[in-house]
């Protein structure tokens, strides 16, 4: 059965969605992964370059066949790419210039006999002219023979994780990733008692591909935010496990880096499909009315997060200008559907930050009060933190919403503290009325490694607190600057530019240690006070 | 295995979810059973930390209910089950309104917000009135707390109130109390703002 479901998604994967678990498998292997390629044609046919257990460095240029074979046809298709990847000399940081490199051409099918003899007379060719090039082979079978080195970590053998799993590898893909069940299953893999130090890389590596395997029908389908979401999950899940393990940094980081790459390729595709139509419609129907600003509000969140994350340098200029393009043509459509659409506008309004567009960053946190605070005021549902927006809008339309108290939140205390840290004093006068009587909600776990987990039960404790009747400017300005770091977990110190995406994932995690210390990280990054 | 009925399973859940909160309501009454509930999806302690440097620490318990069923009597008579269900809400009710009560006490010590000890008196009422925050409406009327109480507690409270209002001396003193409370009330609102 586990050979039959890695074949599956092996056979039905494409070179851009097997090349991250690819490269997991390499890392399983005690490789050290330097770079993987964003298909951008720099590369010279090296999608993935790596060092292996002796330190030499190996190129991998990664093709994907609809047929069974990769056939003759394929292979001449591909010669000039692959002549590049042998011919063309390495020049990567990572390797001394000059050194000579391994080539490999990877495929997700077995190989035509023709094109096995094909290579090895290129192969001998090159040694009868004395020339050290080669050209070496991984067809499906070594592919298969990796995944299934790691398949005790990597297919869970809880029946209920087990059936989850395939519940992923079944669904249509257009949808959202059950978010909770997603890193329930990754955390399965990863957090287990007592693990050698072998097993636990060997358990980084069988995460990382189970979450590509669950991820299958969403890569298939380009659904860009399913992908994210789930490999932010692995991202978290990779530090809970750093955190319970204290697994040092140098031990988790190229897996970390991996799933970065994976997470910033893929928000740059949605980019991409963003810029290249008007709209932000998924399908055809009177509903997406209904939906239209909540997914507006995604989109220019998460890409506000890719403008976070990558580098402000003359190489990446085009992206900022990019994702400023997309935030000036949807913004008008930014929504809060309640208190989980938090994270987006707070990447909205850091984004505006990095800019140094403080005027359109202080209108963003304007206008977020503005709108969370008369949203808590209607009557309508408003949804928690711990709920997702498709949920949402389906509970507001079943009739069957329930009734909170209105004056209860988890998001409105950290947004309003990040207000006084702007000094936008006259957004919080003019609901002062309202937020003085506001229960300001802040969830603690029990232990620092619970922090990573979706949800953690019946443990921990719901700190409530109050805004006085009479509140200082000044007072709340100070209290703005002061940041418990050890309500930061180390790994996120360490990470401060994943927070954005953090805040979008795992709404319920955001709180205001957590957004001042992110707010404190990019002022320094910019150099400003 | 035999087969399910899932879809007779769903909606027959849903109808006992109905049913459930309906007699829960009956049960509780109409102000205890409309009391707003908030889910909790994390967590097993509720702490609150008040400005006056107070703080108040109560735990999260589950409500519910067991349900013993005589099969070979339900098979005869399915009509049964309602009742069965019934004892079950009321179970829960019963939890609830325990749960109320229980938090309800704890925050009144913790507040040091206890009165009396006696009997109930109209000096009980002025006195339990006196240690509360009380609002104004638009018309500037007081928007005075209710009791909760058992019908025979109920019975002296509402003698006692009675003997509040009818006895001069007992209604001057109310009435003194409710225009000091409006004064705090008034002062403390019009410094609900945020200042420099």
């Amino acid at each position: 059965m586990t050979e039959r479901i890695i074949e599956n998604w092996l056979t039905k994967a494409t070179e851009r969605t097997y090349q991250l678990p690819f490269c997991y498998m390499l890392t399983g292997q005690g490789h050290v992964v330097l770079h993987l390629t964003r298909h951008c044609g720099m590369e010279h046919g090296k999608d993935v370059i790596s060092l292996d257990q002796s330190g030499t460095p190996c190129c991998f240029q990664l093709k994907s066949v609809s047929t069974p074979r990769y056939s003759l046809k394929d292979w001449d298709k591909d010669i000039n790419q692959l002549y590049k990847l042998i011919i063309t000399p390495l020049t990567h940081p990572g390797v001394k210039p000059g050194t000579r490199h391994r080539s490999f051409l990877v495929v997700n099918a077995d190989i035509d006999e023709e094109v096995s003899h094909a290579i090895h007379r290129l192969n001998e060719d090159w040694q009868l002219q004395g020339l050290h090039h080669r050209l070496e082979v991984f067809s499906k079978s070594n592919l298969l023979t990796m995944a299934l080195a790691i398949k005790d970590q990597l297919i869970p053998t809880e029946a209920s994780d087990f059936r989850s799993l395939l519940n992923f590898i079944l669904e249509e893909g257009n949808g959202f990733i059950d978010k909770a069940e997603f890193a329930r299953i990754l955390q399965n893999v990863l957090i287990v008692d007592e693990p050698s130090k072998r097993d636990l890389e060997r358990r980084v590596s069988s995460a990382a591909v189970l979450c590509a395997l669950a991820l299958q029908q969403y890569s298939n389908k380009d659904n860009h935010i399913a992908i994210v979401e789930g490999w932010t999950i692995y991202v978290m899940q990779l530090l809970g496990a750093a955190h319970t393990y204290q697994i040092s940094p140098n031990k988790y980081l190229s897996a970390l880096k991996l799933a970065i790459d994976i997470i910033m390729q893929t928000l740059e595709n949605l980019l991409d499909e963003v810029l290249s139509g008007d709209r932000l419609f998924a399908e055809q129907g009177f509903h997406e009315f209904f939906v239209y600003r909540t997914r507006a509000t995604l989109v220019c969140g998460l890409l506000a997060g890719l403008g976070l994350i990558i580098p402000d340098d003359d190489n990446t200029k085009g992206i900022h200008d990019q994702i400023a393009e997309v935030l000036e043509r949807h913004q008008q459509h930014i929504y809060y559907w309640g208190e989980g659409a938090v994270g987006y506008h707070l990447a909205i309004c850091w984004f505006r930050i990095k800019q140094q567009d403080l005027d359109l960053a202080n209108q963003m946190i304007q206008s977020s009060i503005d709108e969370i605070v008369v949203s808590m005021g209607h009557p309508s549902y408003l949804s928690s933190v711990y709920e997702g927006p498709d949920q949402t809008i389906a509970l507001q339309f079943s009739g069957e919403a329930p009734q909170g108290f209105q004056t209860d939140s988890y998001i409105l205390g950290p947004i309003v503290e990040l207000a006084a840290r702007l000094d936008q004093r006259a957004v919080v006068a003019k609901h002062w009325d309202f937020l003085s009587r506001c229960h300001f909600h802040r969830y603690h776990p029990e232990n620092p490694q619970d922090f990573y987990n979706w949800n953690n039960g019946h443990n921990g404790t719901i700190q409530t607190t109050f805004f006085p009747v009479t509140g200082s400017w000044q007072q709340m300005k100070e209290a703005a600057f002061l940041i418990k770091s050890e309500n930061v977990p180390i790994e996120l110190q360490r990470h401060q530019n994943l927070l954005p995406l953090l805040f979008m994932v795992y709404p319920h995690r955001l709180n205001r240690d957590l957004v001042l210390f992110y707010h404190n990280h990019l002022n320094k990054d910019l150099k400003r006070p | 295995m035999l087969p399910v009925f899932e879809k007779s399973r769903a909606v027959l859940n849903k109808s006992f979810e109905r049913f459930s909160k309906q007699q829960k309501q009956n049960f509780l009454g109409p102000l205890l059973g409309n009391i707003a509930e908030v889910r909790n999806w994390e967590g097993s302690v509720l702490k609150s930390d008040y400005q006056d440097k107070t703080s108040f620490t109560t735990k999260i318990l589950p409500i519910g209910g067991k349900l013993s069923i005589d099969i070979e009597e339900t098979l005869k008579n399915p009509a049964l089950v309602f009742q069965y269900l019934q004892q079950l809400a009321a179970q829960a009710a019963h939890q609830q309104l325990q749960l109320i009560i229980g938090t309800v006490h704890d925050l009144t010590i913790s507040r040091n917000q206890v009165v009396g000890g006696g009997p109930i008196t109209a000096e009980t009422i002025i006195a339990a009135y006196r240690r509360l925050e009380i609002d104004f409406d638009g018309d500037d009327k007081p928007i005075l707390q209710s009791f909760v109480a058992d019908p025979e507690t109920s019975a002296k409270i509402e003698a006692a109130v009675r003997d509040m209002m009818e006895t001069p001396k007992y209604r001057e003193a109310f009435e003194q109390l409710i225009e000091e409370k409006r004064k705090v009330f008034h002062d403390r609102e019009n410094n609900r703002k945020l200042v420099d």
